[in-house]
């Protein structure tokens, strides 16, 4: 049952997507429907967090196929991949400290913790 | 009746590489780099490599996987709602930190690769990189960024935040768990939050609640801005 909720609001994302010409990706408003429905009814039922959990838990195997796609992109990557991984680790620290240093100023400025 | 043989074929290529990933992860003491999705795609690539095959024949085998990304993306609101009573103290902090530390994360990405010239849909790529990848995959589809890099960066992304974030932030003087779990999942997304859950259930529950609002955020926002 928990499996059909799922898709159906999938599909109904999907839908919005492409009715109301969204840019948003339609699994996104899928995502966000599913917790509206969530905050309606106070909770998932248990078929519907055993479906859930099936789907995230084997995330990995779903990716698989896309993330092979690596194949395509060896040339660009020859050209460019020392640039993308130099982008990437700078803006990867720069993100961490960001998120650190901003949630502790926070957490002392309105938090009232030490 | 050769051809419907050699979808079979190449549909169990994935599931087969996918257990061996997952047997190997758990045979190396849940290493970060024993990643069931990196040995997965390494043994898939290789795969396709020695025996010649070209990845158009193999995605096209393997098209119920990446449909199934989109159900994968709608449970994602599942523990989204189940983990929101530990963020319910700090949610507006939370949400502003997300929301400006993801937004300057863009931001600067933009910046470094307008500076070396890389190309749209590169670049397109590289600012999904603290997205999740099912939703990065499908930002990159909605804005037809380069949807095979992507999967790359975020993977490089997840990776390194992973290992270096737990080190780099304690270093700093950052220890409160909370933090450290908002820090690694806003910026290295699911394997960030496999990490956080090794340090503790709170840091995890912190780190989940970040990577999905994140993925959200990039969502709703990215596809106006490009």
């Amino acid at each position: 049952m928990g499996i059909f909720i799922i898709i159906g609001f999938y599909c109904l994302g999907e839908f919005t997507h492409s009715f109301l010409h969204l840019p948003i990706p339609g699994a996104v408003i899928g995502m966000v429907y599913l917790y509206l429905y969530l905050l309606m009814h106070k909770g998932a039922s248990f078929s519907l967090q055993r479906s859930g959990r099936l789907l995230i838990s084997n995330l990995p195997l779903l990716l698989i196929p896309s993330s092979a796609g690596v194949v395509l992109c060896i040339s660009l990557l020859e050209q460019q991949g020392l640039v993308i991984a130099l982008i990437l680790s700078t803006t990867i620290v720069f993100s961490l400290i960001l998120t650190a240093w901003m949630m502790s100023r926070l957490q002392r400025r309105f938090y009232h913790e030490p | 009746m050769s051809l419907n043989y050699q979808s079979l074929l190449l549909f169990s290529l994935t599931v087969i590489s996918f257990a061996i990933a997952k047997i190997a992860y758990h045979r190396g003491k849940n290493n970060i780099l024993l990643q069931p999705l990196l040995v997965g795609v390494i043994l898939v690539v290789f795969c396709l490599y020695f025996l010649n095959i070209p990845y158009s024949q193999y995605i096209d085998s393997n098209r119920i996987f990446q449909w199934l990304l989109g159900p994968a993306v709608v449970s994602l609101a599942i523990p989204l709602y189940k983990n929101s009573h530990h963020i319910r103290q700090w949610l507006g902090g939370v949400l502003l930190t997300i929301v400006i530390s993801a937004s300057l994360g863009v931001l600067i990405t933009w910046m470094i690769s307008q500076l070396f010239e890389l190309q749209l849909n590169t670049q397109i790529a590289l600012i999904t990189k603290s997205a999740t990848t099912p939703i990065a995959l499908s930002i990159n589809e909605v804005l037809s960024g380069n949807k095979a890099l992507a999967a790359t960066v975020v993977m490089f992304t997840g990776l390194f935040g992973a290992m270096i974030g737990p080190v780099l932030l304690t270093r700093l003087g950052f220890h409160d768990h909370r933090i450290m779990g908002l820090a690694l999942g806003l910026t290295s997304h699911a394997i960030g939050t496999q990490k956080a859950l090794e340090i503790s259930p709170l840091c995890g529950a912190f780190a989940a609640f970040a990577m999905t609002l994140t993925g959200g955020f990039l969502a709703l926002v990215l596809p106006f801005l490009v």
